[in-house]
Formats: C-alpha cells, structure tokens, sequence
C-alpha cells in the first residue's frame, strides 16, 4: 500500500514538473485596422525579459517565479501600452488580444536656431527596448526635451560632446569637435523618432555611453508601419512652411521592409529680420530579415539647405530697432533683402547594419557607417574699406560715450547718430548698394587691385566612416556587452570667394600683416607658393588645411540583475589622434619660423602634414541598484575617465600653421550621481543628485586687442570644472483623462580654478616686440576660478497639465521658469594684465586724479561691469498645445491636427545666449583704462523668440 | 497605384521647389552707377574757401572759442553751420588713405576755383567710398567748421580732455554719409596736382591749403639737433642734412646700400609724442619745407631717397600753440607718388 501510494505521488509529481509550464502569451493587434503586429517589443520590468511578436503578431514567454509582472509593449509607430497580471505557477496567463493605438505625431520641434552650434531639429520623445533601467518614460527626460529646448537648455550643462549620439548602432559624433550634427537628419522627425536613450552614465545596451547620456537613433524599414503619410505644417520660426511624406511597404512576407521619406521646409524670411530657409530632404531605406537571426538594412539619407543666419547683437542695436528680432547680417539690395551670412549643409549620409541573433541569448551587431557634410558660410570680406558691418561699435552712438553725462553738443550728434541708424535701413543693415559701387569705383582707380569688398565663402567640411560593432549576451543573472568602435575623420577647412561684388579680382594677402609688415612682402601672403595670387569667384584662398583625425575604441560591460539588486561595471580604452595637412604655406608661419630658429621647425610648419599627436586613455564606470519593490528604486553610478584633448581645441591657429596648444593634456573627469525613482499606478518621478568634475581642461578664444593692436589667439589650460545640481521630476495621474508633471533642475556648473592664459598674435608681431628670449612675458593668469559655463539655464523648472481625451482630443498647457543663465565671459577681460589696468583705473578714480564728467561712483561700477560675467534675466515661458486625430474610411486613415502654441505671453525678454566682447577700451596714448568710454564694447545677445506657433495636419493613408 | 502618383507629384514639387530657390541665383551684380551730367542736379551754394571764411572765426557762427590762456586751446576753434543753411561745395577728392598717411579724412578740391578742404571722418579705409578722382557734393547745414592746430578743417566739435579744449573732431561715418554724396565712378584725371614751387607755397599759404601739388626737382634731407648731436631730430630746425650728402660707402671704400645704410633714416619713426615725423625737402633755389609722415604710413619704414624727386603731397599747416611758429606739412599719399626728376639740375 505504502509502495503503491509513494508510486502514485511520484508520478503525480512527475506530472506536475514535466507537464506543467509557467509564462504568459498574448497576441498584438493594430488598434485601428485590427490587423497583427509583427516586432513589436515585449519588455518584463525589472526582471531582465524582453521578447518579440512574431509575423502573426504573437508572443509567448515561458518563465517560472514571475510573480507580480508588469509588461511593455512598444512600437515604434505606436503608442506604448503597459500591463501587467500575476503569475501563476504551472499557468501560462493568456493576455489574449492587445491593442496597440497607432502614434500621434510628435510635433513639438524643438526651437532651431540659426547658428549651426545649435542646429536641433529632433523631437524628443524616447523608448527603450530590453533597457533593464526602463528609461523609457523617464518623467525628467522627456520634460528636458520638450520644454527646456526654447532656451538652450543642456542637460546637467555639458556640452553637447559629452553625450554620444548614434544610428542604427553606429557612432556619429564627429572626430573633429566631438558632436553630433543634428541637422544632417534634415528635421525628418517621424523618421528618427525611435530612440534608445541611455540616461547620463547609466548601463547602456548599444556603447559604452558618456556623462551627459547616449541615444541611439533607431531608423529601419521594418520598424515603420505600412502605409503612407503626409504632412503640412504652418509656423512662424525659422521656416514658415513644411510638408513631408512618408512610405512604408512595413515587413513584407519576403522578408524585405521599404520606406522612403521626404521633406521639404520653406521660409522666404523667418522670425528674425533677413533670415531665409529653404531646405529639402530625402530618405531611403532598405532591410531584409533572412530569418529570426540574421537582418540587414541600409539606410541613406541626406538633407541639402540653405539658411540665412542672425548675429548676436548688442542691448543698444535692440533698443534701437525697437525689437528683438534685428539682424545686422541683412540689407538691402535693389529692394530686396539680401543675407550676408548664408549656410549651405548637405550631409549625406549611408548606414549598414546588420544584426545576428546567435542564439536567444546573444546577439551580434555590426554598422558600418559613412557620411560627407558639406558644411559652409559666407560672411562680408574688405580690404582697405570701411567697415561695412551696420552695428559696428564706430557706428552705434554708444561709441561717443554716455548720453547721460555728455555736453549739448555732443548729446545733439548722439540723438542724430540714433535717430538715423534707427530709421534708415542703410545705417543699420548691410549697404549693398554702396558696396557695389566701391568696387566699381576700385576697378576705375585701382583694375589690377583687391576688390574692397566682398562675400567669402568659409568651408568647414568633413567626411567621415564608422564602424561598429557591437556584442550582447545574457548568461543566467549577467548580462555583457561589449564592443569595438572604429573612425576615421578628414576635416577639411578651406575659403573660396563666393561673390566679388563687381569688382575685379580679390589678391591673396593678408591686410593686417600688411599694416603691422608694410615692408614685408613674404609675411603678408597667405600662400608663399602662390604669391599674390588673384582670386576669382570660386577660387580657394585664405587658408586650406585638412585635419586628420583616427579614433579606435574597445569596451566591455557586466551587468548582475538580482531579485533586489542589479550591479554593472564597465571599461573602455581609447586611442585617438589627429594631425593638421597644410595645402598652403602661410607666410605668418614662415615669420614665426625665423624668429624662433631654435625651435623644431614642425612646430610652426604651415605647408605639409604637421605633427601628429595621439593619446590612449581609459575610463571606467560602474553602478549600483536597490530595488525596495516593484515601484521603488535607488541606484548609484560612478565615472572616472581621461579623455583626449579634440583637433578642434588643440591648435594656437591651425587655419595658419601646426602650432599646438602647449602642453597639451588629456582632460580627466569624475562624475557621480544617485537617484530614487518611483512607479506607481497614478504617480511616477525622479530624484537625483549628481556632480562632475572636469580637470585639465583647456579652450581658446580670438579677438582684437587694443593694447597690442593686433589680432589675438588666446588659449586657456589647466582649467577645472565642477557641474554639480539636482534633477527632480513626477507625474500624477489625476484621473483618466487628466495627467500633471512637473520637473527641474537647479544646477551649479562653474570654474573651479583659475586657468593659464596664453597669447599669440596670429601674425607674429606680438611676438617680434617682445623677443623669442621674452616669450613667457605672454604667460598669464586668466581668473576664471567662480565663473559660470554659459551652457544654457542652471535652473529650470516646469508644471504641465496633460489632457487625454475621448475621441482622440489631447491638450496640454505648460508653464516653465527659467533662471540662474550667464553669459559666456571673454578671458581676455580677467587676466592679471587686465585686472592691472582696472586697478590702476580704480586708484585714479578714487584719489579724485582723473579727468570726466562722469561721476567717479558710476565709473567705479562700469569697471566692475567690464570685468564681470553677466547673469541673464530670468523668466516664465508658457505653452499651450491641443489636438486631434479624425479616423476616416473606416478607420484606414486618419487625420491628425496638431496646434502648438508656445510663449503665449510674448515674453521676449529672455536671452538665450551671446557673449562677452573680448576687447577693452584703452586710450589709444598710453593704453590705459578710457574711463570716459567703459561701455564700448557692450556684450552681444541672443534672444528667445516671442510668441510662435506650429501647426500641423496629417494624413495617414 | 494612385498613392503612389502622388509621392511621385510631391517628390517633384519639393524637389522643383527647392532648386529654383537657390539663394545665389536671386541677386545678380548691380551695374556701376556711372556719371552723368544731365541727372547730376546738385549745385554748389559756395567754394571751400567761401565755406572757410564764411564760418571759421566768424563770432556769429562761433560754437566754441577755447580760452587764450590755455597756450595750446588759441589755435583751435569750432563754428557750427546752420542747419537750415544753404551750404552745399562740390569738390574732387584728392586725398587717399590707402597708403595709411591720410588717416581718418578725407581732402577735396573745388570744382570751381580749385581751394580745398579737409573732411574730418572717423572711420579708415575712406578711400573705398571716396577715392582719389571722385567726385563729391557735400551739405555742410548742421556740420562744425573751424581750426584744428590753427588749419581749417569740416567735421564735428569734439572736447579734447587731455588739452582741454574743444576741436573740430571727427565726423562720424553714419552721419557723414548723410553728408558726402559721391557722384559716379572717380576719375583720376580729375585729381592731377598743381605745379608749384617751394616758395610759392611758402608766400601764399592759405591759398594752397588743402591742395594737391606737385613739386619738382626736390632733394630729401633730414634734421640735426646741432653739429654736436648728429642724432636726426623730428621737427624742424634750420640745420638740415641732406641724403645726397650722407657718406655711402664703408671703411674699405664699398659702396653701402641705402637699405642697410643706417645713417640714412626712414621717412617716419615711432616716437614717445605719437607725432608724424618731419623730414625735409630743398628744391632747387636751395628753399626747403617738410613732408611729414605718419609711423603708420605704409611707407614710413623706408629710407628717405637719395637723388632728385618731383613730391606729389597735400599741402597742410600746424600751429597747434601760439608760441610755436608753426609748420606746413606736405603729406605724401602715395609712395608711387615720389618720382624721379626726368630734369637735371644745372646747379646744385
């Protein structure tokens, strides 16, 4: 009996641990049309799961102790859904039919600015698939990208080199200057929506990552649902008009997926006077899925344009002008306006990749990428001519001194000086007309001379091929990736002359060598080779160098995932370097050779490829996380890294000659953060604290100075940084309809020590004065210890209402606060040398020896004024935004409206940027402090936009 | 089939579109604007020198009169033009920055009874706008006239706080283009100097002030301090030097370049006053005045010349204190504007 009963129970048993699975399975569906799913990402929570719907929209995941789960389903070209059940064992829980409802286009395009520094045409909405940290919805991120964008927000306040960009899995920072040109996705947003983002240095699934984050953009055919899209959209920004359209085959049953995309962004003047855009874009896509192993897609893609640039400009110009929205870079032009400062991009771009699933649980993914861009932009040339730009310093009133303590006489000229530049366009922008006629008069007096004037055309370009490669595997509790990244990068920087305004030929010198060197026929020409070589239009001059540049890295990462406790640490080694190719030998170059015989004659070569500097440096980071529950989490990271110097930040004068920053370092940075984060069914947010430390860093600046009367290149080293702050954001889901979330930062990110200035004139006369044997005379102490970066607002905040309603209604008001922004400071002004002069300035003042009318308090506070980093106003910015999707045709289309409507308030008083003039005012006798004229080289500004709006309508079909 | 029609049509709109706003193609080259006698309508209410003796001293234009105690402030006075006056002058420029002599100004010469004037501007690079042959009509209504170191001068009162006095100062380039319109293209055939001597200069001062000569048949010469000092002072002295008479050749008898002669000085030096450099030329009566160069002249490096020139300059005059004697400054223009004499002198 006893054997009996044992037998039974052992076969029940048997029954039970071979009989009986545990999981979950559902099928995904269209929302609209019904139709299966195919590729759309399931993501477990927390427990490191991620699996795929198959061709017939299915998925199934068997997996014992799941207990309470909470699932993602994630599309690209749909909305995210999020469920969840308990786990039974021995019970695969059928979700049976899931819905996904089709995207709403996202429309909130970040402001664009017209200076390509600022290029950011990209929407900001991010998913993440099998990122076990789910960042996917990150309350703070999403805010940063939406509502910070209007000022120039950096998130954490690095600079945009320190986050790394990538598509399809392949690295696209540039090796020259380390960032990532957005505007080469030509603003095809629905197209790049798809994004893996990696907050700061949390554990990434596709690189290495870096301090301020990494995104990798994720574009290929199959991930575009079926069908076709157009779009037309209104605004009032830097373009007026946009249309696009889109076509998707989706995944074919051949396996093969297509799409292609165009766009085409117009404006015959945008919101600042004078600017014009006038850009199209194309896109083309490619992918094979052989099977559940192996896929292939190549991507190309490009956006060719031409815009009109503004210029920062001084709180005096505004004034004037009577609005923010002046532009010195425009004039007129037999009646039309025409732009002195034109960018032409074309960034044309392919990507290869390919991806192996060797088996569940590893994966193998290679990019090979390549792009081109041409990049350049033309600016106003003269030669023995006045000054032809309209807000000049000689040109503003301001330049006769305070109206506030002037003599009749001179308050007359003052009023007649602003009356007139504020009412006659050919006092306050650019007089064409006039120019043309210089030259014509040139040709008649001078035929075999320079031209006087005319529009040079700068080129920055760079070609540029990627590889990448990628490795992921699970085992067990550890999960590990690794890579190879590889780059080579030819920057190419040339001038050709774009329009010689009717004159006759251009002649290849240098004017200002030719004014400190009249007798020195050698040191004027900017190519020895080619001596006073006439220029015609489309001929290269000025200067012509390559830069290139060889970036190879290789990094691995572990990461544990335990019930409570997940634990990942990586590392990474980096070999970079660069070397400058002179195409010309400048004659400043052979100038500095001749003075200092006994240096290395590399040191200052102009002509040939130059030295080439190579650095290997590591990094390393790891990080912690508690898991309290489902909902609640605290984690920790560290960073610490060298990192080499970028070709961009290394040279004296590279246009000229091979000349590097001496002692030239890698920089050395260390950055932490912790965070709580929480879930819950109605509330979710972020707590964190972080602080990076930058050691070693070092920058350089040019400007015109009045002591020496030259041309300056001023490089800083040694310097130290600290960014440190708080990011703090929740959402609350009010009812079913109604969502509120507010975020913000409030970040300090300043100078930690003070730096080595060192300068040089650009064409060695600085140098001829003092003596080769005097040359530390041009070492100095540059105070930058307490000054802030200027790399957007340290204090951000914002409350938005959210609306989700019946019949596909959404709305959203936003109210967001802005503060603790200072302008970039110029060194030149905090130097020991400088702060020599205010001294002196300040005792002759204060013991009553000077000579003004202005009243010694008020000259007391200009000398502060010019020695002191500008904090910018602070201020409220409101949006509003509303819109709905019209399903028609039985829901195989669908119309959607989307109205953005943002500063409602008009508030255009805040300053997104500029900077502090680097030129002090001296007498031109002695070169002291011209306490008479503190203010003549005011600080230059970039304003925030007012009111503007964007307003799209889609069309699905 | 149909959705794909119109990809196909929007792809061409865009495409289209986008080329035909290419933003070079939208601005073609404006043609000169040449003279033309027939649409030129602007007439001259006075001469330059009607203008100077009109409003310079005169006490019912007078705006300032720097006090005579101030030693330096006798020579410079300010009047101002009326603005609702009828103060038109239409001249030919013939002055030239370009070689960085003339700086800040520009000097014109009457259409009609050829006196000049200098037009006081504060910007460089003038010539661009105004070269040498162009043709100008200038309002003066609502400008300053007066003396600057005692010579005549268009511009803007300024205070001068270092000497305490109020000058013609510098107009500024937005309102002088307010001012100065240039009518067609230069003609440098319009701006040939007048043939004139040394001493008829000397005798008739006024008159040539402003004025483009030329004066031939001239040796360069410099200033010594006394026999005892050799060291070439800047300013002038009765014991002139003269180039032609420095030794050229060394100890062993080779004859030494000008360039690498030291004892021969450069037409300007930079010097602790911030003053252009006087140096002297005699014609052939043996009568001798001064070019005078500034440091930041293009020339001003290179050695005065040996041999016998004809000088192209523009006749100037400074007085800028009562005690002094004063000086005429001839200013060169342009270095190509020192020529070698065709004609030998019979005597030295």
């Amino acid at each position: 009996m006893k054997q009996n009963l044992c037998l039974f129970l052992l076969m029940f048993l048997s029954i039970s641990v071979f009989g009986q699975e545990t999981g979950f399975k559902g099928i995904v569906v269209d929302g609209t049309s019904g139709k299966p799913l195919p590729n759309v990402h399931i993501v477990v929570r927390d427990q490191n799961i991620y699996t795929r719907t198959d061709k017939e929209g299915v998925f199934q995941v068997i997996k014992n102790d799941l207990g309470d789960f909470v699932i993602d389903l994630i599309h690209p070209a749909y909305s995210n859904l999020i469920t969840g059940a308990h786990s039974k064992s021995g019970e695969i829980h059928d979700f049976g039919i899931l819905s996904l409802m089709p995207n709403i286009d996202d429309l909130n395009v970040t402001y664009t600015y017209v200076d390509e520094s600022q290029m950011n045409d990209e929407d900001g909405s991010s998913q993440t698939i099998g990122n076990l940290l789910s960042s996917a919805d990150d309350v703070y991120l999403k805010a940063a990208s939406f509502n910070f964008s209007a000022m120039r927000y950096s998130l954490r306040g690095y600079n945009q080199e320190y986050t790394s960009t990538y598509i399809n899995g392949v690295a696209f920072n540039d090796g020259e200057r380390g960032r990532f040109n957005f505007s080469m996705l030509g603003g095809m947003n629905s197209l790049f929506k798809n994004k893996d983002i990696v907050r700061n240095t949390e554990v990434s699934g596709f690189g290495y990552g870096d301090i301020g984050g990494a995104s990798n953009i994720i574009s290929k055919a199959s991930g575009f649902a079926k069908g076709s899209r157009a779009s037309i959209a209104a605004t009032n920004r830097s373009y007026v008009l946009r249309g696009t359209v889109n076509v998707a085959s989706g995944l074919l049953p051949s396996g093969w997926a297509f799409n292609g995309g165009l766009i085409y962004r117009w404006s015959e003047e945008g919101a600042w006077d004078g600017t014009f855009y006038n850009s199209f874009g194309y896109y083309l896509g490619a992918e094979k899925i052989f099977n559940e192993n192996h896929s292939l897609s190549l991507i190309t893609f490009g956006a060719p344009g031409q815009r009109g640039q503004n210029s920062a400009v001084t709180q005096e110009a505004i004034d004037l002008h009577g609005d923010i929205y002046y532009n010195p870079y425009w004039g007129y032009q037999d009646g039309k306006k025409r732009n002195s400062r034109v960018v032409s991009s074309y960034d044309p771009t392919v990507i290869l990749s390919y991806e192996w699933t060797i088996d569940e649980n590893q994966k193998l993914k290679a990019g090979l990428g390549s792009h081109y861009n041409r990049y350049s932009s033309t600016a106003l040339g003269f030669y023995n001519a006045v000054d032809p730009r309209p807000d000049y310093y000689r040109n503003m009133p301001s330049f006769l001194g305070d109206p506030e303590y002037m003599d009749d006489i001179t308050l007359n000229l003052y009023n007649n000086m602003a009356d007139t530049w504020a009412n006659d366009p050919s006092k306050s922008q650019i007089d064409w007309d006039m120019l043309y006629q210089a030259n014509h008069a040139n040709n008649q007096v001078n035929p075999n001379g320079t031209a006087k004037y005319v529009v040079e055309e700068r080129h920055n370009n760079l070609f540029e091929t990627n590889l990448n490669l990628t490795y992921l595997g699970k085992f067990n509790r550890l999960k590990v990736t690794g890579g190879l990244e590889g780059k080579y990068s030819k920057g190419m920087h040339y001038k050709t002359m774009n329009d010689l305004l009717g004159g006759n030929q251009w002649i290849d010198v240098d004017q200002f060598s030719e004014r400190d060197f009249p007798n020195n026929d050698n040191i004027i020409q900017n190519d020895i080779n080619n001596p006073n070589r006439v220029i015609k239009e489309g001929d290269k001059f000025g200067y012509n160098y390559n830069m290139h540049i060889k970036k190879a890295s290789i990094f691995a990462q572990n990461e544990w995932n335990w019930r409570n406790l997940d634990l990942y640490y990586a590392a990474k080694a980096t070999y970079y370097s660069f070397q400058r190719e002179g195409l010309m030998d400048n004659g400043r170059s052979l100038f500095f050779r001749e003075l200092f015989d006994n240096m290395r004659p590399s040191t200052f070569r102009s002509y040939g490829k130059g030295k080439e500097t190579y650095f290997i440096t590591p990094s390393f980071k790891a990080g912690l996380a508690y898991k309290f529950d489902g909902r609640n989490r605290i984690s920790a990271n560290v960073l610490a890294e060298s990192r080499a110097p970028l070709a961009n930040n290394s040279y004296v004068s590279q246009r000229i000659m091979d000349r590097q920053i001496s002692n030239l370092k890698a920089e050395q940075i260390l950055s932490y953060d912790v965070s709580y984060e929480f879930k819950y069914r109605r509330v979710r947010g972020r707590l964190t604290a972080f602080q990076t430390n930058f050691k070693d860093c070092a920058e350089t600046n040019g400007y015109y100075d009045d002591t020496y009367q030259t041309f300056i290149n001023q490089t800083l080293s040694g310097i130290e940084k600290r960014y440190r702050g708080v990011e703090a954001a929740a959402t609350v889901r009010l009812t079913s309809m109604f969502s509120l979330t507010a975020a913000g930062s409030y970040g300090e990110y300043m100078y930690t020590s003070n730096a080595i200035s060192i300068i040089s004139s650009e064409n060695g006369s600085l140098e001829q004065e003092v003596g080769a044997e005097n040359i530390s005379s041009l070492v100095d102490v540059a105070r930058t210890k307490g000054l802030y970066t200027n790399n957007g607002p340290q204090l951000v905040s914002s409350l938005a209402l959210n609306f989700n309603g019946p019949k596909m209604w959404f709305a959203e008001i936003k109210a967001s606060y802005f503060d603790r922004s200072y302008l970039d400071f110029s060194p030149s002004r905090i130097t020991d040398s400088a702060y020599e002069k205010y001294k002196n300035a300040i005792s002759q003042v204060t013991s009553g020896n000077y000579n003004s009318d202005i009243p010694a308090s008020v000259i007391l506070d200009n000398i502060v004024a010019l020695q002191q980093q500008e904090k910018l106003p602070n201020g409220v910015l409101v949006d509003v935004s509303f819109g709905k999707v019209i399903y028609l045709k039985n829901r195989t289309q669908s119309l959607n409206i989307n109205v953005n409507a943002n500063n409602v308030l008009n508030n255009t008083k805040m300053i997104t940027g500029g900077y502090q003039q680097g030129r002090i005012p001296v007498n031109s006798d002695d070169k002291s402090l011209d306490i008479n004229n503190l203010g003549k080289y005011p600080n230059k500004y970039y304003y925030a936009q007012g009111f503007n709006f964007f307003v799209n309508v889609g069309y699905k079909f | 089939m149909k959705s794909l029609n119109k990809i196909l049509l929007a792809s061409v709109s865009f495409i289209l579109a986008f080329s035909s706003c290419q933003y070079e193609d939208k601005f073609d080259e404006l043609p000169a604007q040449k003279y033309d006698p027939l649409q030129d309508n602007i007439e001259a209410t006075m001469t330059c020198k009607e203008m100077r003796d009109l409003y310079i001293g005169n006490a019912q234009y007078l705006l300032t009169e720097n006090s005579h105690s101030n030693n330096y402030a006798k020579m410079f006075n300010v009047s101002a033009i009326p603005e609702n006056a009828e103060a038109i002058i239409r001249g030919i420029v013939v002055s030239t920055d370009v070689d960085g002599n003339t700086y800040k100004k520009i000097v014109i010469r009457d259409e009609k009874d050829g006196s000049g004037l200098d037009i006081s501007i504060d910007a460089s690079g003038l010539s661009a706008f105004w070269p040498q042959g162009q043709r100008v009509a200038i309002n003066a209504a609502g400008l300053h006239i007066g003396d600057y170191a005692n010579f005549p001068a268009l511009g803007y009162q300024t205070y001068n706080r270092k000497r305490d006095r109020y000058e013609v100062g510098r107009l500024p380039f937005t309102i002088a283009k307010d001012h100065i319109k240039a009518l067609g293209l230069p003609d440098t055939l319009l701006s040939q100097p007048e043939e004139v001597t040394i001493d008829e200069i000397m005798n008739n001062k006024e008159y040539y002030y402003s004025r483009l000569v030329k004066i031939k048949n001239v040796q360069f010469g410099y200033y010594m301090t006394s026999s005892t000092n050799p060291t070439p002072n800047h300013f002038q002295n009765n014991n002139i030097k003269l180039i032609d008479d420095i030794a050229q050749y060394d100890s062993d008898g080779d004859l030494i370049p000008d360039d690498e002669n030291d004892d021969i000085p450069p037409f300007s030096i930079e010097n602790d006053l911030n003053v252009p450099v006087s140096r002297a030329i005699k014609d052939a009566n043996g009568k001798t005045t001064n070019v005078t160069t500034s440091f930041y002249a293009k020339f001003a490096a290179k050695k005065l010349k040996r041999g016998r020139h004809d000088v192209v300059a523009i006749v100037a005059w400074y007085k800028d204190k009562g005690s002094s004697s004063g000086n005429i400054q001839l200013l060169i223009q342009k270095f190509s504007d020192i020529t070698p004499t065709t004609v030998q002198p019979e005597t030295k």
